[in-house]
């Protein structure tokens, strides 16, 4: 058995002339929690998407298991869509508001025929709800009747369901007040221990990501610029987008704040229908050099358990 | 001290609903001196934002506000529309979280700016023209001319966010609030937008009221915060203070509830964060007692359920860190 459970290569999702990811190769490790930050529209959501397939990538390839997901006909998508979940950013939008919180729980057993008969559905369904912290007594309520973080919990415990291997968490705490984001981190750690989940969390803060993730992987305009372990990321980040990024995140403590010497980007972020030549975050980028504008740097090496693209750490080119 | 450009004393709000009167605001004291920067801190439902919209006689019909807030000498509070729209701009500016839904989307921003400017003043077409682009390229927006002809939707967040600062600058206040005013921006954008206002401070001495969930932001701009629990202080200091020997309950569980983004640790290796059991209560229904004693975890004295504690001074601290709570002693002394 490999140990890698989803595999993209040069993955490409383009919407008309909107490169929204744009070549991404990436591993995540069964087991393992694969962060993915990114700030608004740099691909993060289309990519955890398309590695579900979610969305119809428009060109390379995704492994699920060894599987080719890409390729894959009805039955084995069937298949798939089991093994993996997906817990979205708005649980009040994700869920039916017309059904009852233990009908949207239960609906993926019916579809993956699992728990077969009207008892048995029942009682996985109170399971499920246990698990996630709510009380099994309130499913026949509808989603208004919870709070956000509630109706999150609601939204975990269906992509639970299928009892997945895979779950893309996209921004799964956006939403919630700090108090509520805290229970719901700790909620989603503890299940993937207890259940040997493998997650995507895909999210733009970084520090929830760095309190779950193992790895990290940094996108911008539809690229992984740096990937590596969560200690080695934040600590000694290898890409200068990275670091002002990891820069710009405020700590709650004042004396460090006043002190700190933020890297503060000039500019927008570039159009994902006309990125920049060569490295894409040149035009932003306060190290910018000779070769950034004619070569396109490809993820390389830069320590242990740590890779980026940049031209800092040798020129290369795709 | 000099006197405050701004002071809120015992401000409440109450909403009136088919279910009784929903209590959104009870009791809010704060003042604001000239070229400070107070944080009201607080999550959703806990009257942060409907304090500062009470001030400008922003809220519907259906509220109910009471008390005082002395703006520049001259009372507010139940002052009527034209007087408010006078102070409204041009001596308290506001800045909210959403600028594409506080932008007029089929407006260009030249007339944006121009209605904002013209409210105060009278000014010619030309005069409004060149006073609007001095404004952008103030708020750092390159090529300012040009801008003056876009309509909101072709600028970025923040640049849009830039344009609501411009327009807020417009009538030169003494006062500025922004309401979670980066919240809806990305990280990078936001510490530009952090960096712009900490400069307009500076060169207008404006006094700035900063509304915000997020504690780093405070940690960072704030020299005096106020935390907010069910319409209510629940604890305020100087900034150093508050996250150095945070006394109240509820603000030592939102600083734990918070990940540490530079935590050496790897995740694996990393404590659960610390929760807060339950949800802020309903307006509606509030508690007897302390409103937040059904989830704190102290709670050992029996007056918690009976009895609001009042803000008094924290034991062994500068006097004007004070906080709510019958454990503040005990708390801050650990």
């Amino acid at each position: 058995m490999s140990d890698v459970l989803v595999r993209a290569s040069d993955l490409r999702v383009h919407f008309g002339p909107v490169r929204a990811v744009d070549g991404v190769d990436l591993e995540v490790r069964r087991g393992e929690t694969l962060g993915l930050v990114g700030e608004s529209g740099c691909g993060k959501s289309t990519l955890g998407n398309a590695l579900l397939r979610l969305v119809e990538p428009t060109g390379g390839t995704v492994e699920f298991d060894g599987l080719d997901v890409t390729a894959a006909g009805r039955r084995e998508l069937r298949a798939l869509r089991r093994r993996t979940a997906m817990i979205f950013q708005d649980p009040y939008a994700s869920l039916d508001p017309r059904r009852t919180v233990a009908e949207s729980i239960g609906e993926p057993l019916a579809i993956h025929r699992l728990h077969r008969g009207r008892a048995a559905r029942r009682s996985r369904v109170g399971e499920l709800m246990e698990v996630v912290g709510l009380n099994p007594d309130h499913g026949g309520r509808y989603p208004h009747e919870f709070s956000g973080g509630q109706r999150q919990r609601v939204g975990i415990a269906r992509a639970l369901a299928g009892e997945p291997d895979f779950v893309v968490c996209d921004e799964p705490i956006a939403s919630l007040d700090v108090s509520v984001q805290a229970q719901v981190v700790n909620l989603l750690v503890r299940l993937q221990r207890e259940f040997g989940l493998t997650y995507l969390f895909v999210s733009h803060d970084l520090a929830a990501v760095r309190q779950v993730a193992d790895r990290v992987a940094v996108m911008y305009l539809g690229r992984v610029v740096e990937i590596g372990a969560g200690t080695s990321v934040s600590g000694t980040p290898a890409h200068p987008y990275t670091e002002a990024l990891v820069s710009a995140v405020p700590v709650p403590e004042p004396t460090r704040e006043r002190t700190r010497q933020r890297i503060v980007l000039t500019g927008d972020v570039p159009s994902p229908a006309d990125p920049p030549s060569g490295c894409r975050f040149r035009t932003r980028c306060p190290k910018v050099f000779e070769p950034c504008p004619d070569h396109d740097p490809v993820l390389q090496p830069t320590g242990p358990e740590q890779a980026a693209a940049c031209h800092l750490h040798g020129v290369t080119d795709r | 001290m000099t006197a405050p450009v701004l002071a809120v004393d015992d401000l409440h709000v109450a909403f009136r609903t088919r279910r009784g009167p929903a209590r959104v605001v009870n009791g809010l004291s704060f003042e604001l001196h000239a070229g400070r920067t107070l944080a009201v801190v607080g999550e959703s439902g806990s009257g942060k934002s409907v304090s500062s919209l009470a001030l400008l006689g922003l809220l519907p019909g259906t509220a109910d506000v009471r008390g005082s807030a002395v703006f520049d000498g001259a009372e507010l509070i139940g002052r009527s529309e034209e007087e408010l729209r006078k102070v409204r701009g041009a001596g308290i500016g506001m800045v909210f979280q959403d600028p594409m839904t506080s932008l007029n989307p089929v407006l260009t921003i030249e007339r944006q700016i121009g209605e904002a400017l013209r409210a105060h003043e009278k000014v010619s077409d030309d005069g409004v023209r060149s006073r609007a682009a001095e404004l952008l390229t103030e708020v750092g927006i390159p090529d300012a001319k040009a801008r003056l002809r876009a309509y909101p939707h072709q600028l970025s967040g923040g640049m849009r966010q830039r344009v609501m600062i411009a327009i807020a600058l417009a009538g030169n206040p003494r006062v500025l609030i922004a309401d979670e005013a980066t919240t809806a921006l990305d990280v990078t954008v936001q510490a530009q937008i952090l960096e712009l206002i900490e400069r307009l401070q500076h060169e207008h001495g404006m006094g700035v009221v900063w509304i915000t969930h997020d504690l780093g932001v405070v940690a960072g701009i704030a020299d005096h915060v106020v935390v907010m629990y069910a319409g209510r202080c629940v604890e305020e200091g100087a900034v150093d203070e508050l996250f150095g020997r945070p006394a109240h309950p509820y603000t030592r569980g939102l600083l734990g509830a918070l990940p540490v983004v530079d935590d050496p640790r790897p995740a694996r290796e990393r404590d659960e964060l610390v929760t807060m059991p339950g949800l802020p209560p309903d307006p509606a229904d509030l508690p007897p007692g302390c409103a937040f004693h059904p989830r704190c975890p102290v709670r050992a004295d029996a007056r918690c359920a009976t009895e609001p504690p009042p803000l008094l001074s924290v034991p062994g601290s500068a006097a004007e860190h004070r906080a709510a709570t019958f454990y503040a002693g005990e708390v801050a002394g650990r």
